[in-house]
This record gives C-alpha cells, structure tokens and sequence, in this order.
C-alpha cells in the first residue's frame, strides 16, 4: 500500500517512464521504507493502529467534498466578518466530551475543526476538545452534532449523540469560576 | 476553449488574491493572538488553495497540475496541524483568551 502511493508520488514528480528513472525511483522507496520501519512500527500511545481497514470509503469520498463544501461556506463567513465594519466578533471557548471509537477519529474530528474556518481546535486531552470559535455562527456545525456525526459516519453505520458535557464559555469570570 | 479556461482560472485566482488580501487586513484587526490565527490560517490558506486551483485550471492536464493537485493536499494536511501546535502552545502557556463578552461587561460597570 505504502510502496504504491511512494511509487506513484515518485512517477508524479519525475515524469519519466523508462527503466533507469524507474529502477531509481524503485530503489528510492525501497530506502525510504526500510528507514520509516521502524516509526511504522512504533506505538506511541495504545489504540494507535496504522490500517485504514476501519474507514468506510465510499463515505470518506463523501465526507471530503462535504468537508470542502463547509470550507469554503465558513470561509466567505469569515471574509464577512473580517471586512465588515463594525466587526461583529463574539469570541468563544467550547469544550466538549466526544464519543469516538478511534483515536484515529479524534484526529479527522479535530483536524476538520482546525480546517473550518472560524473554528479552532486548540487541545484534545483524550475525550475532551477544547475548540475556540469566532462567532456564534461558526460553531453552530459543531454544537449541533453535525460534524461528530459525519465523522462517525465514517466508521461506523450506527448513528448516535456523539457529544457529550458540552459547555459554551463566553466569559473569563465563568472559566475562572470552574 | 483556451479563453474560457483562462477565465475560469482569473476568476479563481482573484478570489484567492482576495481571501489573502482579507486574511492579511485579518491580523490588523482580530483582538487577541487566538483570532489572529484564525485569519492567518483559514483565509490564507483557502487563498493559496484558490490560487492553485486557479493555475491547475489554467494548466490543464498535464504533470504541472498534478505536482499542483499535490500540493494542495500537503497544504490541507499541514495547515491544522501547524494552527492546532501554536494554539495549543499558546494555551498550554497559561495565555488567556479575548472575549468579546468581557468588553460588553466592562462597559456597564462604567
């Protein structure tokens, strides 16, 4: 799987079909995976697991165009704000307890929060996400359990709240308070 | 065919220029260090991804665009990370939010 997508990257950027390039490009990888041995086969922590047999791939085309989609909406909302005159920020601390099978999950979770914009995913200390958000219109997506979802989507058929604890923090005094 | 193809990519292009042109204006403006990176990082990388995409268009099939396709996938893997590893440094750090809630209160106490 790996000596593929390595070949393929290889091909892609060489553009040379005849046998010197790809015989180099062969050995090339050859080196590559025998020094990433050793990374592949490490475990830093317990449920970290290297095969994407989990994923369900016909859902994962899906998810990446919605993904895109959401993108490129929330983007245009944060044009909006940025440009506008007034500025009509509502900054915003969420934290909330996620449901998920994988750790794996938990990363495609987190990275598409990173990835929208307006929203920001800040730690993840095992179940609970600490996101920042700029308004209130952009962690809507989040708050509503439409994005854990989707993400549960992906590797599981069964659909259930995959949220949990949530808690909007609007204020220093509140957090203090804890 | 040549000429719509151009369009298309202008058209892109320039929507990108302008994501990067806001995200730019973004770091001025946004109160604290969190909302800066939310303009840093999302506008101006949904800008980079509009250009290429622009320049994808423009170069049609061939090896360029895919080297061009690539990139945006390295972009698209390494923008979270890089935001979500300076958040996360900067919140392990003890740095306290802006919140626009806070400003509101104050302004009553007055």
């Amino acid at each position: 799987m790996s000596f593929i997508s390595l070949m393929a990257f290889w091909v892609i950027m060489s553009g040379f079909f005849d046998l010197i390039h790809l015989g180099l490009g062969v050995l090339t990888v050859a080196g590559v995976m025998y020094v990433n041995y050793q990374l592949k086969m490490h475990r830093f922590f317990d449920d970290d697991m290297d095969d994407l047999s989990e994923v369900r791939f016909g859902r994962s085309v899906y998810y990446l165009l919605w993904m895109i989609l959401q993108i490129v909406v929330a983007g245009f909302h944060v044009v909006g704000i940025i440009i506008r005159r007034k500025m009509p920020l509502h900054t915003t601390m969420i934290t909330f307890r996620a449901n998920l099978p994988s750790a794996h999950a938990k990363m495609i979770l987190g990275n598409s929060i990173s990835l929208t914009p307006g929203t920001l995913t800040i730690d993840i200390e095992d179940d609970l996400f600490i996101v920042h958000a700029i308004d209130d219109k952009s962690y809507e997506g989040i708050t509503s359990d439409k994005m854990p979802r989707e993400v549960l989507k992906l590797f599981q058929k069964e659909e259930r709240q995959v949220i949990e604890d949530l808690q909007i923090i609007t204020r220093t005094e509140t957090k203090e308070n804890k | 065919m040549t000429e719509i193809q151009n369009i298309i990519s202008i058209i892109f292009v320039v929507i990108g220029i302008i994501f990067m042109l806001v995200g730019s204006i973004g770091i001025i403006r946004l109160p604290d260090f969190y909302a800066r990176t939310h303009s840093v990082s999302k506008s101006d990388t949904l800008g980079i991804i509009f250009v290429i995409l622009g320049l994808v268009i423009y170069e049609g099939l061939t090896q360029s665009s895919l080297k061009l396709v690539l990139i945006i996938l390295f972009i698209f893997l390494a923008n979270p990370v890089g935001t979500h590893a300076l958040a996360r440094a900067a919140y392990k750090r003890g740095l306290n939010p802006f919140y626009t809630d806070d400003e509101i209160d104050e302004e009553e106490h007055k």
